[in-house]
């Protein structure tokens, strides 16, 4: 299962009123086919920029300054040129929050995914394309497939509606499946059920899933891997487990340390807000909100550190305090 | 991983598909019928026992209706200054009062909601460029308007749908163009972007489809408007002339009577309130009518 998406170098900007701001900056990511990448961060991290603009679904004063998103090999996506639609739909699917307004409301079902799939798939005879609408949604953990499709959106429950709005993303069974906080508006039974759907889908398949989310924790159960952004830039990425367990950035700990606990104990937000990034913007994105931060952490380029065993973390101290869950910010053992 | 299995154990229930009467078909039936027979009386007004609408008997001018003094049954509803039958009249009046508010409400209805769907969609060059032009139409009187129309172009029912069209379309645009901003906005419009629908195909049959109510509701409402735009004009000499019946043009006829025949004036304005009336009640029934959220199973 070869690489299905790549970013590479990504940078995307906004022209606003106050200059130019940076929404992501140079970020890189591969998802290979079969696998489930995480990308995890706050609100206004970029995390939703850096995948709407694999679909072009840019607003109108953001564009992308420089690098390159790859689909399958092929470029859809770079400074001043945009070829989205031949993936679009095709090759990557997308999915987002609020089950309850992702579908058309006067359109039962059936239709809509009907009409994804004769616009994607015209040579289809109306037998292989019902067979195939059939199937999809059997697939999606209905057994009712008839009634299901006939429909409309309001009469299924919110979870239904985010595994049908599911099944049109990959009724044409695209090679990257993106979505976008897309368990966020639901309650936990019914986040299990789709989280276990994307699973499913994705695990031997050669289809890579995106997984966009704020929640660390439900990205831990299902990722292969995770990313985590902060202000436009990936401070660390490594495989699940150790994002999760062996945390190398201050921001990753501060982002466990934030979940709240069994045992009742206070639940430790992180100061401040994140900053508006500019052009002439130095050091580190974490530093002012840093408990670890020093004074070469607000100059210069932060280098992006390869731990041992593959992580990485854009963090100057990413060797350091390698101690798992005993770990405590330097400033606080003084 | 827990496996889909789970999922399928516990299906929750899927309420059974349509099959039944949406609710609402009942005050459809309610208004729209009423609306039809009297659709069909006007259309079938040549094939009735009336009398000529246009048939002067200025020695008859004038009669009340049958139930007061001086009344007969040869006029039920009276005659006007010239002697001529008022039942005949609004029901011959009926035909092009029909057809004016009906092609004067689609001339302003399709290019207005059309432009408020490009305006809203694409926004940016194109919405500029409309909202100015909605904008300065509804700057400019109405009337003054249609009196250099007229006045330039001739008296003719072509200009006065032209006319009635100008009035129309800006409203339509308006609030079509508002709906569609926050339509534009909604998860499944995305949705169908990322799936790669086209364009085109996303303003006509999904778009449309959820505007339909509103462009219904508005349409309703100016059809109201256009008949008594039409009369506004026709009392100007500006709409219907004679031999021309319509409704507008007979109640400016009877207004110079009405201190001492009211019922010159008042059976046409009572004909126009009662389809006004049914034409925005059929309306409002149709919107729950339409909308699958409404329905009842």
């Amino acid at each position: 299962m070869g690489t299905v998406l790549e970013l590479r170098n990504l940078t995307i900007e906004a022209a606003t009123a106050r200059g130019t701001q940076v929404l992501v900056d140079a970020v890189d990511l591969t998802l290979e086919g079969g696998e489930i990448l995480g990308l995890i961060g706050e609100s206004g991290s970029g995390k939703t920029t850096t995948v709407r603009s694999v679909l072009g679904l840019l607003d109108r004063n953001v564009s992308v300054a420089s690098g390159e998103v790859v689909v399958l090999g092929e470029q859809v996506q770079a400074p001043g040129r945009q070829n989205v639609d031949r993936v679009r739909g095709r090759h990557v699917g997308m999915v987002f929050q609020g089950a309850s307004s992702s579908l058309n409301p006067l359109m039962r079902v059936r239709r809509q995914l009907r009409e994804v799939v004769r616009t994607h798939l015209p040579k289809l005879s109306a037998e292989e394309r019902d067979a195939r609408i059939a199937h999809v949604i059997s697939r999606m953990g209905f057994t009712e497939v008839d009634r299901v499709l006939d429909s409309f959106p309001h009469q299924l429950s919110g979870g239904m509606r985010q595994r049908i709005a599911i099944a049109l993303a990959v009724v044409t069974e695209p090679e990257v499946l993106i979505t976008d906080e897309c368990t966020s508006a639901l309650d936990v039974t019914t986040q299990a059920e789709v989280v276990d759907l994307l699973g499913s889908l994705t695990a031997g398949s050669g289809m890579g899933t995106v997984f966009v989310t704020h929640d660390l924790m439900l990205a831990s159960e299902i990722c292969d891997r995770i990313a985590v952004m902060y202000a436009g830039q990936i401070v660390e990425m490594g495989t699940a487990k150790d994002v999760v367990h062996r945390p190398r950035h201050p921001y990753t700990r501060a982002l466990l340390a934030a979940i709240p606990s069994w045992d009742g104990g206070e639940i430790k937000a992180i100061d401040g807000a994140a900053p508006r990034i500019t052009e002439d913007w130095t050091g580190c994105r974490f530093a002012p909100r840093c408990p670890r931060a020093e004074q070469i952490c607000t100059t210069g380029q932060v280098p992006w550190v390869e731990v041992p065993g593959g992580d990485h973390a854009r963090c100057h101290f990413a060797l350091e305090n390698d101690r798992g869950e005993a770990f405590l910010p330097a400033s606080s053992q003084a | 991983m827990t496996t889909i299995n789970t999922i399928q154990k516990s299906p929750r229930p899927v309420r059974k598909p349509p099959a039944v009467r949406a609710r609402g078909t009942g005050s459809v039936l309610a208004f729209g019928l009423p609306l039809a027979v009297i659709g069909l009386i006007c259309l079938a007004a040549p094939l009735l026992p009336l009398p000529d609408p246009a048939l002067q008997t200025l020695g008859d001018a004038l009669q009340p209706p049958v139930w007061m003094d001086g009344g007969n049954w040869s006029h039920p509803l009276g005659t006007d200054h010239l002697g001529r039958d008022v039942l005949s009249r609004i029901v011959h009046g009926g035909q092009l009062t029909f057809v004016i508010a009906i092609v004067g409400m689609l001339a302003g209805a399709i290019p207005g909601t059309l432009a408020g769907l490009v305006s809203g969609f694409y926004r940016g060059a194109a919405d500029a460029v409309i909202s100015r032009f909605v904008e300065a139409q509804l700057a400019l009187p109405f009337i003054l308007l249609a009196i250099a129309i007229i006045a330039s172009r001739g008296r003719s029912l072509a200009v006065l749908i032209l006319v009635l069209a100008l009035i129309g379309w800006a409203q339509y645009a308006r609030v079509v163009r508002a709906e569609t901003l926050s339509l534009r906005e909604r998860p499944f419009v995305l949705g169908l972007r990322c799936a790669g629908v086209p364009t085109l195909r996303i303003l006509l049959r999904h778009m449309l489809p959820n505007l339909a109510g509103t462009v219904l509701v508005l349409t309703t409402l100016q059809i109201g408007t256009v008949i008594l735009a039409e009369s506004a004009l026709s009392f100007l000499g500006l709409g219907v002339v004679s031999p021309q019946i319509s409704w507008g043009a007979m109640l400016a006829d009877g207004r110079d009577q009405l201190s001492h025949a009211w019922w010159v004036a008042a059976f046409p304005g009572l004909a126009i309130t009662i389809v006004v009336l049914l034409v925005n009640l059929l309306g409002d029934a149709m919107r729950s009518w339409l909308d699958p959220k409404k329905r009842r199973y």
